[in-house]
């Protein structure tokens, strides 16, 4: 859907952006999380040609963005920034559809669409619509501007830092939203951020950057397991579930000898073993062990409430 | 404060045309000022550099003074209501287009993001949101215009556009402060109230729809007005007659006017009464914006000609201008008797006690003497340091002091002498004497009526009638009608129709 080839950015003397080469694929949900001030704004605002790189192209749906029409390139997706960005002097009506407007789009069918799009997001009853945006709490301004997002049906989805300005719990709710609209439409989106543990709640693939260079692609799962190199291990260190040292686990679990076992040497390998009769055998070093999977579970428990 | 009354009293109908004519010019010069600066607001709020330049040049406009900007507009565009709306146009430029350029050029950087990253073409932007946001401050910026116009257009009184400044300059000329506090008053007052008209406005979208409508009105009505005065002055047998500022010029056109339609009824006479200073009525001549205007010998030598030496007889003076003037394609015809030049005047008691009959009388009792005079007239060559040296006068004490208070500082005693006009109304009012200048300082002064050579050729009975004129009217005469007119408020064409028929020179 998205197509990076070999993207450089400048700024005078400045080197933004090295050799960027990423493909996005259609309907899939891509993070790209990485410190502030790695280029992650600059790289997105390229897809709807708001920055243009200084090497390279950007491609979507095929085709070069430099080559293709900005209105409608722009009018094709929907972008959800930091802010709600509400215009606050039209109505909330009027805020969601005003990509249909600059279409043309009937006011009849803006105010039908403008209902749809308010319930999609949660925002059901009918006042919503003739309120303006000042009436509305943080929470909701951000659910308008998603629902502003979707008004066109777009196929692709930008998002700069969309929820980094609510609290937790508003921001977990933003992130079940944009999920299910994520699974029910299927669209692609584009997410940027800089915390981690947004990008591997929401990623379906997470592209990970820093100071202007791609570090690693890959699903949360590879990210985690298999870091790159050093930048993405440290970034990602405190998302690595707290499993322990092996001694640990045995000076807390007391397993009983076994006959047998596949050797392990980390708590993770021990956490992929098939269970047999409710309980895992492994071996450690020259002995092998059988552990009940309920006191695992016991153990694991203990550590995450530390 | 009772003067005042009456003068309202008795003027209402000019009031009421100076008022709207005032507000027109405002509202016509205000309107062509948004006309032009908004748009230019709204097509630069994305060109910065650019913007910021045409900034800093509508601030220059504003530095010019006024003055300064109508006189070079003259030779331009010439004078009257033209000059006038551009001057006003340059100055309302300034807090317009600054305030509308601000006001697009702070939005919200992420609203301007949304927006260009929604697709939004440069015209939903600007109308849906970029606009509304500005307004309050495109609206600001419109108060802030129209209260500098309404007040700035007093000045287009000078070049004959008419409006409350035309109280304004009277006051100051005839020494008459109830007319300059009702001119600056009304215009302070009308000022005030557009504002607050305008501030209404911006409101609420309804305002402005009402706001609009009653100006598109005003336009309209005062655009009617304006075309059907074009059209009378473009009919072909129009005489357009204009006077200089003040009661007796505005007499004299009403004689004219009388006499033109006694002998050719068919004639339509068009008088601008007040229509400004010297270089602005001749310059209106020379454009053909008006046909005939009264004018002084010593005015057309010494503000005109610019000659160092004024001949001293009157009727060398008159030949001199005349001669002056037919080499610029002008005819002068022939003078009325009176003279209107600088006179010294004491009250007749003070003129009984010392046999006092002429300024050499003077001499002899100068020591004893307090004079009260203008400024003007106290410093220049000819005034006061010119009369020192032709009679050898000094005289005592001398006080410079306002216009307005000369005469009644003469009449409570506090000077014994003091300097005016001939033919100012204070001295038949107060029945003074006016100090004869028997060795002819002062140039003559004598009005005649002034117009293009070609104007003659074409229109002799004008020339016949108006000649009726010549060598009529006595200074006293004149005093006596200034005093009418200025003093006893009564109306200028009535007088002068009353003049005419009582000296057999009309019939009706
Ligand atoms: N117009 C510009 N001129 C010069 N430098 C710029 C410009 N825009 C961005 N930069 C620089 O480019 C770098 C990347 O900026 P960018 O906004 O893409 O970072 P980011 O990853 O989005 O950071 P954050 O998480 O803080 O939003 C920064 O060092 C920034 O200073
Ligand atoms: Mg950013």
């Amino acid at each position: 859907m998205i197509e990076y080839c070999t993207v450089g950015m400048r700024y005078g003397d400045h080197q933004i952006l090295t050799d960027i080469n990423l493909k996005i694929r259609a309907h899939e949900l891509f993070v790209l999380v990485g410190p502030s001030g790695s280029g992650k704004t600059t790289l997105i605002r390229m897809v709807n040609r708001l920055t243009v790189p200084t090497s390279g192209q950007v491609k979507v749906a095929g085709q070069d963005v430099a080559a293709s029409d900005l209105a409608k390139l722009r009018l094709s997706m929907g972008y959800v920034l930091q802010t709600a960005s509400l215009f606050p002097n039209l109505t909330i009506a009027d805020n969601v559809t005003i990509q249909l407007e600059q279409q043309g789009c009937s006011k009849a069918e803006r105010k039908r669409k403008a209902r749809q799009l308010l319930a999609a997001v949660g925002l059901k009853e009918k006042d919503y619509l003739t309120r303006y945006p000042a009436a509305l709490s943080g929470g909701q301004q951000q659910r308008v501007a998603i629902a502003r997002a979707l008004a066109t049906n777009p196929q692709l989805i930008l998002m700069d830092e969309s929820f980094s300005a609510l609290d937790p719990v508003l921001r977990r709710q933003m992130q079940d939203l944009l999920l299910s609209l994520h699974a029910k439409h299927g669209m692609t989106v584009l997410f940027v951020t800089h915390d981690m543990q947004e990008a591997l709640r929401l990623g379906d693939r997470i592209g990970v950057i820093n100071a202007g260079r791609l570090q690693q692609v890959g699903t949360p799962q590879e990210i985690i397991e298999h870091p790159a190199n050093a930048f993405v291990r440290d970034f990602f260190a405190s998302a690595r579930p707290r499993y322990g040292t092996l001694t640990d686990l045995l000076a807390a679990t007391q397993p009983q000898p076994a006959v047998a076992g596949p050797l392990v040497t980390t708590v993770a390998e021990i956490l992929r073993l098939p269970v047999c009769d409710g309980e895992l055998c492994f071996s450690i070093a020259q002995q092998a062990y059988r552990l009940p999977v309920a006191k695992l579970l016991h153990y694991l428990g203990k550590r995450e409430e530390k | 404060m009772q003067s005042l009354m009456k003068l309202i009293a008795h003027q209402q109908g000019q009031l009421v045309a100076a008022l709207g004519q005032h507000l027109v010019l405002s509202l016509v010069s205000l309107l062509i000022a948004a006309v032009i600066a908004l748009p230019l607001a709204m097509a630069l709020k994305d060109h910065r550099r650019l913007g910021e330049l045409i900034l800093q040049i509508t601030g220059i406009f504003q530095t010019i003074p006024s003055l300064a900007l109508l006189g070079l507009l003259i030779p331009i565009v010439g004078i009257g209501t033209v000059p006038a709306v551009i001057a006003l146009v340059l100055y309302a430029m300034m807090p317009i287009y600054q305030n509308a350029y601000t006001g697009l050029t702070t939005i919200d950087p992420q609203l301007e993001e949304a927006g260009l990253a929604f697709g939004l073409s440069w015209w939903t932007r600007l109308k849906r949101y970029e606009l509304p946001l500005a307004l309050p401050l495109i609206f600001s910026g419109l108060r802030i215009a129209l209260v500098m116009i309404i007040g700035t257009a007093t000045l287009a009184a000078l070049i004959g556009a008419g409006g409350l400044g035309t109280y304004i300059l009277l006051g100051i000329q005839q020494n008459n402060n109830g007319e300059l506090l009702l001119g600056a008053g009304l215009s302070a007052f009308l000022a005030l109230l557009s504002a607050g008209v305008l501030k209404w406005v911006g409101k609420s979208r309804r305002n402005l729809k009402i706001g609009g409508v009653v100006l598109a009105g005003l336009l309209v009505c005062g655009g009617a007005v304006t075309v059907q005065r074009h059209l009378v002055h473009s009919q072909p047998d129009t005489i357009v007659i204009a006077g200089k500022m003040g009661g007796e010029p505005n007499l004299l056109i009403h004689m004219y006017k009388d006499l033109i339609e006694e002998a050719a009824p068919q004639t339509k006479v068009v008088l601008k009464p007040n229509f400004g200073g010297t270089s602005f009525l001749y310059a209106a001549l020379q454009r053909d914006q008006i046909d005939i205007y009264p004018e002084f010998t010593g005015t057309v030598l010494e503000g005109l000609a610019k000659q160092k030496q004024t001949p001293k007889s009157p009727d060398q003076a008159y030949q001199a201008a005349r001669r002056y003037l037919a080499r610029q394609g002008m005819t002068y015809l022939k003078p009325m008797a009176y003279q209107n030049g600088y006179a010294l005047a004491v009250t007749a008691s003070f003129a009984k006690q010392h046999r006092l009959a002429t300024i050499s009388d003077l001499v002899e009792q100068q020591a004893a003497v307090t004079a009260g005079f203008d400024p003007d007239f106290a410093q220049q060559p000819d005034g006061y340091l010119g009369l020192q040296k032709a009679y050898d006068l000094k005289v005592g004490t001398v006080k410079t002091m306002e216009p307005t208070l000369r005469y009644q500082a003469l009449v409570q005693g506090k000077v014994e002498l003091v300097d005016g006009y001939t033919t100012d109304p204070q001295l038949r009012q107060y029945h003074l004497r006016v100090l004869a200048d028997d060795r002819h300082f002062f140039p003559p002064y004598q009005g005649a009526p002034l117009m293009k050579a070609r104007f003659a050729k074409t229109h002799p009975v004008v020339v016949k009638q108006l000649n009726k004129l010549a060598g009529q009217i006595t200074t006293n005469e004149m005093q006596e009608m200034n005093y009418a007119v200025t003093v006893k408020h009564q109306k200028a064409s009535v007088v002068a129709h009353q003049y005419l028929r009582s000296h057999h020179l009309i019939t009706k």
